[in-house]
């Protein structure tokens, strides 16, 4: 059997099987599960308004049927008419509350006596102004189409544009909006894959290492078959969460698609081709990151002694994650920000800022290739070193520190050219 | 047939191998002794390519080693260790599989061997169930299970109690009889010059001692001198040639020699009255001349 192919087979089932990539995997699902069905409930109990009965004692006529119509949720008890009879009855709990409604030449005035009604009141309230506005209009002997005429709002068109290369480019506020919120999911996605799979690297590594096995492996197969089996095995690990993502959200996509709360969300924007055209290159952003810093965490996981060191080899790595984690939620406020723009350029922090700046438009195309070449010249570079270092990391056992380790390596390195 | 030629590697100004030479033929065992840090794990680091040489080459049947015959190589390095959360059976099947076997090839075998080195625990169990002595007996199956023809044991028998370390002779032994060549190196010179027909030791990453037990022995004269007689001491001291007397009680003698020819004379002051228990003239032992090399570094 082909060696490389036994590492990756060994390095994918291991960490398939493995209880915390189970949990990763799940745990998003779980929480959007958990996040929807707690609004769920609570959009259930808003809506949830029970039915209440309520007197009107009104001089306007209109105001009765304007109200059953304008609340579905209320019923005027019409057999009421007097105010006592109201007070009577609202004594006996027959009645929520009444409204008693006076005219006063082209004035209405009400007035609501209400046990907890308060979910209505802007409805009443919206009915009396309109029963007013009748009053007044009929006062003025308008007629119905004046009367529209009068309620019809001014026309405010918005276009919002982006500038692409000295170009205006029209942009879709909506399309931009599913852009930001996109880029904010894609920087965690980005924080969580790095550091869930780049600790995944150091771990098998570094177990191998420290726990001595390497030595004879490296007897029976090169450094270089040991350091692609592994990284490539966990890359496969990383495009069956990916795959299971993608699976799971079209799916229920499909499921959800003609549920009324995503129709009025996306009206009939397409929302399919914004996210291809998104995560076209987020994802681009997402798989050069992940390399990125798998190849670094091979490298600092050669460096360990004992697998109880893993957690030390995990921290200069967390920190640059992080840092970019930070700078990409920075570049959302401030995209054009001068430590942003740089800091877009630099291979290590592009994965997190890129897609913030794509997401506002603040960068033309040509900048994005050319970032994105950067990272993966720089991944390339990153590979050749730590693959130089691999195979002279692994055969020293000193006690020492990192740098100790380092140090001797390099030395090692040379001695070895 | 392992060739190993006049290897050289230098760790910056430290010379930590300086033309290291020997062969080992098929079915021949090697002993490669040495005090700490006298290069010999640095030498199996460099037959085994984990290192590359300065000088000097590695020929295996006659051809230059290289990673074409990993599947040939069982190696057992000096800092051991297995998969703590692997089971016995997955440990095993995993470096036999990087040394070119098949699953199916060495699976049907392992009951055998977990029985021939007295393993205490089954199959499935997990490596961190087992006691330090029982890893370390599944180590040694790991790197004799796939009957590779080029055994390279860096220290077997350190932490192996006496039971265990005749296992794992006995293992060495049936290794050698299928034709593999063997080289291990050790501590315990009782191991080295009950096992090994060729012997390399190594100071300071020179090669000062290469041959057969008996030849080297031999080479240092047989200086040592069990007596049993009615001499005393002082007698005895008194002859010229004589390097030290000690005796364990009055009339029984370990004498050293300056010079093996002195024995002849001893024999004839010992037996003028006759009969007498004990002559044996011997060369020094392996461990002793260990010592004496050892100590002339010091020197």
């Amino acid at each position: 059997m082909n060696k490389l192919g036994v590492f990756i087979k060994d390095t994918f089932w291991k960490n398939v099987k493995s209880v915390s990539f189970i949990t990763m995997l799940l745990s998003p699902i779980i929480l959007i599960v958990i996040i929807a069905g707690i609004g769920y409930f609570v959009a259930q109990s808003e809506s949830d308004i029970p039915e209440v009965e309520l007197a009107v004692i009104s001089k306007d006529s209109s105001v009765v049927p304007m109200l059953e119509e304008s609340d579905g949720n209320l019923t005027v008890k019409q057999e009421i008419t007097t105010e006592e009879e109201a007070q009577a009855a609202l004594e006996q709990d027959q009645i929520s509350g009444y409204l008693m409604v006076d005219v006063d030449g082209d004035q209405l005035k009400g007035s609501l006596v209400h046990e907890d009604l308060n979910n209505h009141i802007p409805i009443i309230e919206q009915v009396l102004t309109n029963a007013q506005i009748l009053l007044r209009a009929n006062e003025l002997n308008l007629t119905p189409e004046q009367l529209g005429s009068l309620n019809e709002p001014a026309v405010l068109d918005t276009q919002v544009v982006s500038i692409d290369d000295g170009e205006i480019v029209e942009e879709d506020d909506l399309e931009q909006g599913i852009q930001i919120g996109s880029a904010y999911v894609i920087n965690i996605v980005i924080l969580m894959f790095i550091m869930f799979y780049a600790s995944t690297v150091i771990e098998e590594v570094a177990g191998e290492k420290g726990t001595r096995m390497m030595e004879v492996i490296l007897s029976s197969t090169t450094a270089t078959t040991h350091f692609f089996g592994k990284l490539i095995g966990v890359f496969l690990v990383m495009l069956v969460h990916i795959l299971f993502y993608i699976i799971v959200g079209t799916a229920a996509f499909m499921y959800f698609r003609n549920h009324e709360l995503v129709v009025s969300l996306i009206g009939d924007l397409d929302i399919g081709a914004i996210l291809v055209q998104f995560l076209e290159f987020s994802s681009i952003f997402l798989i050069i990151g992940v390399i990125m810093f798998m190849f670094i965490a091979a490298f600092l996981g050669s460096l360990i002694t004992k697998t109880e060191d893993i957690n030390k080899a995990a921290t200069p790595l967390s920190l640059i994650v992080v840092l970019g984690f930070y700078i990409g939620l920075f570049a959302m406020a401030q995209p054009e920000n001068i430590v942003v723009v740089i800091s877009s350029f630099v291979p290590l922090m592009t994965p997190f800022v890129m897609p913030f700046r794509i997401a506002t438009d603040t960068v033309s195309s040509l900048h994005v290739w050319l970032s994105l070449g950067g990272a993966a010249l720089f991944t390339g570079l990153l590979a050749y070193i730590s693959l130089i270092f691999y195979r002279a990391n692994v055969l020293i056992y000193s006690d020492t520190n990192f740098i100790n380790t380092l140090k001797q390596s390099w030395a090692l390195v040379r001695s070895e050219n | 047939m392992l060739e190993v030629k006049g290897l050289k590697k230098s760790f910056g100004s430290l010379t930590a191998v300086d033309n290291v030479k020997f062969t080992i033929e098929q079915g021949q065992i090697m002993g490669l002794i040495g005090q700490n840090g006298s290069g010999k794990t640095t030498t199996f680091r460099l037959i085994l390519k984990l290192l590359n040489a300065d000088e000097g080459s590695v020929l295996w049947n006659g051809q230059p080693f290289s990673k074409k015959f990993f599947n040939h190589v069982g190696y057992l390095p000096e800092e051991r260790g297995l998969n703590q959360k692997m089971t016995i059976e997955h440990q095993i099947l995993y470096f036999a599989r990087l040394r070119g076997k098949n699953k199916n090839e060495i699976e049907p075998l392992i009951d055998d061997w977990l029985k021939e080195f007295e393993v205490v625990g089954e199959r499935k169990d997990k490596i961190k169930s087992l006691s330090k002595g029982n890893q370390q007996k599944v180590q040694l199956i790991c790197t004799l299970i796939h009957e590779p023809d080029l055994i390279i044991l860096d220290e077997p028998f350190s932490g192996l109690d006496p039971v265990n370390a005749g296992l794992l002779e006995e293992g060495i032994r049936k290794a050698r009889d299928r034709g593999a060549s063997i080289i291990f190196s050790s501590h315990n010179m009782n191991n080295v010059e009950e096992l090994c027909d060729n012997l390399v030791m190594l100071k300071d990453g020179r090669q000062v001692l290469y041959g057969t037990i008996r030849e080297i022995r031999e080479r240092f004269g047989r200086t040592r001198l069990f007596l049993e007689s009615s001499l005393s001491k002082e007698e005895i001291e008194s002859i010229d040639g004589v390097k030290s007397v000690s005796g364990v009680e009055e009339g029984i003698y370990h004498i050293q020699l300056r010079d093996a020819e002195v024995g002849h004379q001893i024999f004839d002051l010992a037996t003028q009255d006759g009969y007498i228990p004990t002559f044996s003239q011997q060369p020094p032992t392996i461990e002793e001349i260990f010592k004496q090399i050892a100590g002339e570094i010091d020197e």
